[in-house]
């Protein structure tokens, strides 16, 4: 399997992070009960540990089905606006078995990776135009979507690129 | 990133070319007879800017005013009326300020947006505003949309009338993958006058209301408003969907008229009944809310609202209904659950359709409940650290990045560590300082800058990311001098929470699925220091956030990834936990320890908590079991750390 080269590296992991950012918070604000499709499926790893970790403003949330809950319950309007992104490979060798076995060989072998991406912005919150306004950092870890692997793009849960296996979010204003 | 900034940024060019356009329309502003300026030039659609696929039908305000029927004169006349009494002449003067405009806006509808609940218009009114900021002239006035409504394809916004030029200059422009037309404002006749027919109408309206108020019941009734003979009359209560869509705006005018300020209007008016309207859904009605947004009684029954969807528009209004009645509506039928809903939707409501759903001492929970706690209350640090790796970590990378960054590169970091800087300049401010005039002055920050907001070329993005220590401690050097707060002094200005984290690189190579490491995310500020003289000069603040992993360094530790976000100074309020962690009332329970304090088993819990993210209370049993001895109780908690149950730990908050 060839190493892909340094650029195409850096391409394939900014636009992850920038499409990945730009539907998860539209998803935030308007389409709640889509929310827990942007976490890798809940997985105990050898030393006993539960990922995917969300961690928002100190609350440990059990999944990302609490996760949504809170949004579809609990959360009154919220406008995200992101107004700086950016973006590391974390691994650049994310082979996990099923990696391995599913997929094709150049896709696979450009997404074997994991991003570690950093935002910040400001929230609106309860009202659109008057609401009250806080700004945020969030950082999150994206593993590649194995069970999308050769399906093309797509807008299904199920075809995302790309998954949250680390999520800290913080008000920071 | 929303739908409306890419758009934004792909068509920066087209942008910069309207402008230009724009400019040479501002001339069309001229004098009407009697010097007064006039805005509005006949012909006025003639003076758009051509944009390809810019113009889409404006439906009737496209129509030569000739052509039209004299049903809408009607609608015209109640335009005029609106217009006139968002002059200066209008009546309630003590909380407004400026004369709200109309703006109409088509061309939207096929938005790439259209898929949210309320087909993007919400994401198109916070573009606008954005845009519309941005080109407010030298002040950067932030540009408000007040109101608006959906009437068929067109977007009705109103802005104060100051803002109307700023709002005019984002015509044409592309949102969301469409070109977007805007239509000024109509009927701006020089505003100390009312014409006639305002006059008129506004008389009328007026009557309407002093006839259909009562004030010791305080109830507004607007039922059989199609057979009001009174408004029947003038015909603008019609069939017409469009017309309708007015009338409303035009009576809450009048409404604010006659019962003044929202406070007066909230002791005035306790319950509005609009039944047999035949109304379809709250678009029509929608102005109501801001008019009365306290009312506590409403009646909607025997209209035309078929389900959920044509209720939304209130989902977040009246937060102090208490009474609901929607009975004789076809969503009885089509959506018989839909009591669940709407009971959801008004913590506050205790009865719908004359029917109990909440006793009084629930719905004044709710209604303290909500007007403060949101989800997600902010708590102190989450922090899960692995044998105080991370916090002598943090300890010396600080000190070490304000006095020797070149070392501490080489200490920490490896040919393969990552380090990247983007600037956020753009970032909220402290709210409690006032220095909006200060400059931000990112000079020395902005060519590192690796926001991928803006920074969009793959070689800029390629150039921007330092690897190895050389590369890091050489950016590192143009960065200004930096002065952290002590952590130890004050913790205060810090927020650092760290977790565990799978799959992290093995530089060994034995683990070829990557192994366990830590992230760090880390917001805190810092000051600029002038080197010869030892002064600050200017205070940022920044978020950090470090992945490390095992490596060969001295302490086995290597920073694997570092991300460094900077922006302009945002205190540290925001750090501060909401409300104060149970744990002291846990740990000074009976039960504790022979021979130490009670504050010392306090701290014993709260470090025992951190350490291992067990919830207090099963830290606390912890604690006891091994005798309080703090050691033994992480040993202890590491033996039997896999067997435990996941509600041993942090979960999420109860719901309410």
């Amino acid at each position: 399997m060839a190493v892909p080269s340094e650029d195409v590296l850096t391409k394939v992991s900014t636009e992850a992070a920038e499409d990945f950012i730009d539907a998860y918070y539209t998803a935030l604000d308007g389409s709640r009960t889509t929310i827990s499709s942007y976490y890798m499926p809940q997985q105990t790893l050898p030393d006993g540990r539960i990922i995917p970790v969300i961690v928002y403003n100190g609350n440990v949330l059990a999944n990302a089905a609490a996760f949504q809950q809170m949004f579809e319950n609990n959360m009154p309007f919220t406008h995200y606006e992101v107004q700086s992104v950016n973006s590391h490979i974390m691994n650049p060798t994310f082979s996990s078995a099923d990696l391995q076995k599913q997929t094709p060989d150049q896709e696979r072998s450009e997404k074997n990776m994991s991003v570690l991406v950093q935002v910040s912005g400001y929230v609106r919150l309860e009202e659109r135009k008057e609401g009250p306004m806080k700004g945020f950092s969030e950082t999150i870890v994206l593993v590649p979507n194995v069970a999308a692997m050769g399906k093309g793009k797509g807008k299904g849960s199920e075809q995302r690129s790309w998954l949250i296996q680390s999520q800290n979010f913080r008000y920071v204003v | 990133m929303t739908a409306s900034s890419i758009a934004a940024r792909r068509h920066a060019a087209p942008a910069g070319t309207s402008r230009g356009g724009i400019a040479k329309r501002r001339g069309a502003v001229r004098a009407d007879r009697d010097g007064d300026l006039m805005m509005d030039a006949p012909g006025r659609g003639r003076g758009k800017i051509g944009k390809a696929g810019a113009r889409t039908s404006t439906g009737s305000a496209g129509t030569p005013l000739a052509a039209r029927t004299a049903d809408s004169r009607g609608a015209r006349n109640l335009e005029r009326l609106t217009a006139g009494l968002g002059g200066v002449s209008r009546p309630r003067a003590s909380n407004s300020q400026k004369p709200l405009k109309e703006i109409k806006i088509t061309g939207w509808s096929g938005n790439k947006a259209k898929a949210s609940d309320d087909g993007g218009v919400s994401t198109l009114i916070a573009w606008l505003e954005k845009r519309a900021t941005t080109r407010n002239g030298a002040a950067k006035k932030a540009v408000k949309i007040k109101k608006s409504r959906v009437d068929g394809e067109t977007l009705v916004i109103s802005v104060n009338e100051d803002d109307v030029p700023a709002v005019l200059r984002v015509n044409g422009f592309v949102f969301a993958g469409v070109n977007i037309a805007m239509e000024r404002p109509r009927s701006m006749s020089p505003e100390t006058s009312q014409s006639g027919a305002g006059h008129e109408l506004k008389r009328l309206l007026t009557s309407v209301i002093d006839r259909r108020y009562n004030s010791s019941t305080k109830l507004l009734d607007l039922r059989d408003l199609a057979h009001d003979p009174e408004i029947a009359a003038t015909g603008l209560f019609n069939e017409k969907e469009s017309t309708r869509a007015k009338f409303f705006p035009a009576l809450m005018k009048v409404c604010e008229g006659i019962f003044g300020t929202l406070q007066q209007r909230k002791e005035a008016v306790l319950s509005i009944t609009l039944e047999n309207n035949e109304i379809p859904s709250t678009t029509a009605i929608t102005t109501i809310a801001p008019t009365f947004p306290d009312l506590k009684n409403l009646d909607l029954s025997n209209n035309q609202f078929r389900d959920i969807a044509s209720l939304e528009g209130w989902k977040l209004k009246f937060r102090h209904l208490e009474h609901l009645v929607l009975s004789g509506n076809p969503i009885e039928q089509e959506n018989p659950d839909y009591h669940a809903t709407i009971t959801r939707w008004y913590p506050g409501l205790r009865f719908l359709n004359g029917v109990q759903v909440r006793s009084e001492e629930e719905a004044a929970i709710n209604i303290k409940g909500v007007t403060r706690a949101l989800p997600f209350p902010v708590k102190g640090p989450s922090f899960v650290d692995q044998d105080k790796v991370a916090e002598n970590f943090i300890k010396n990378f600080f000190p070490g990045f304000d006095s020797d960054r070149a070392t501490l590169a080489n200490y920490y970091y490896d040919a393969q560590s990552d380090f990247s800087l983007s600037v956020n300049t753009a970032a909220m401010r402290d709210p409690n300082q006032q220095q909006t005039g200060v400059p931000q002055e990112w000079d020395s920050y902005i060519k590192k800058s690796r926001n991928l907001k803006k920074v969009t070329h793959l070689p800029a993005r390629m150039s921007r990311h330092f690897r190895g220590p050389q590369a890091i401690a050489e950016c590192w050097a143009t960065l200004p001098t930096t002065r952290h707060p002590d952590l130890a002094m004050d913790p205060s200005k810090w927020l650092i929470e760290c977790q565990p984290i799978p799959y992290v690189p093995d530089p060994s190579g034995q683990s070829p699925l990557g192994v366990s490491g830590l992230l760090i995310t880390l917001h805190g500020e810092y000051e600029e220091i002038d080197v010869p003289s030892g002064q600050a000069k200017k205070q940022r603040s920044f978020d950090r956030t470090f992945v490390l992993g095992p490596g060969g360094g001295p302490e086995g530790v290597r920073v694997v990834n570092d991300l460094l976000t900077v922006r302009a100074y945002g205190g540290f309020a925001a750090f501060k936990p909401e409300e104060e962690n149970a744990v002291s009332t846990v740990a000074a329970a009976p039960g504790a320890p022979g021979g130490i304090t009670i504050e010392v088993a306090e701290q014993m819990v709260v470090e025992l908590t951190k350490q291992t993210g067990m919830l207090p209370q099963y830290s606390k049993d912890c604690l006891e079991q091994a005798g309080w001895d703090f050691n033994k109780a992480l040993e202890t908690f590491a033996a039997v750390r896999q067997n435990l149950p996941a509600e041993y730990f942090a979960q999420a908050p109860v719901l309410v």
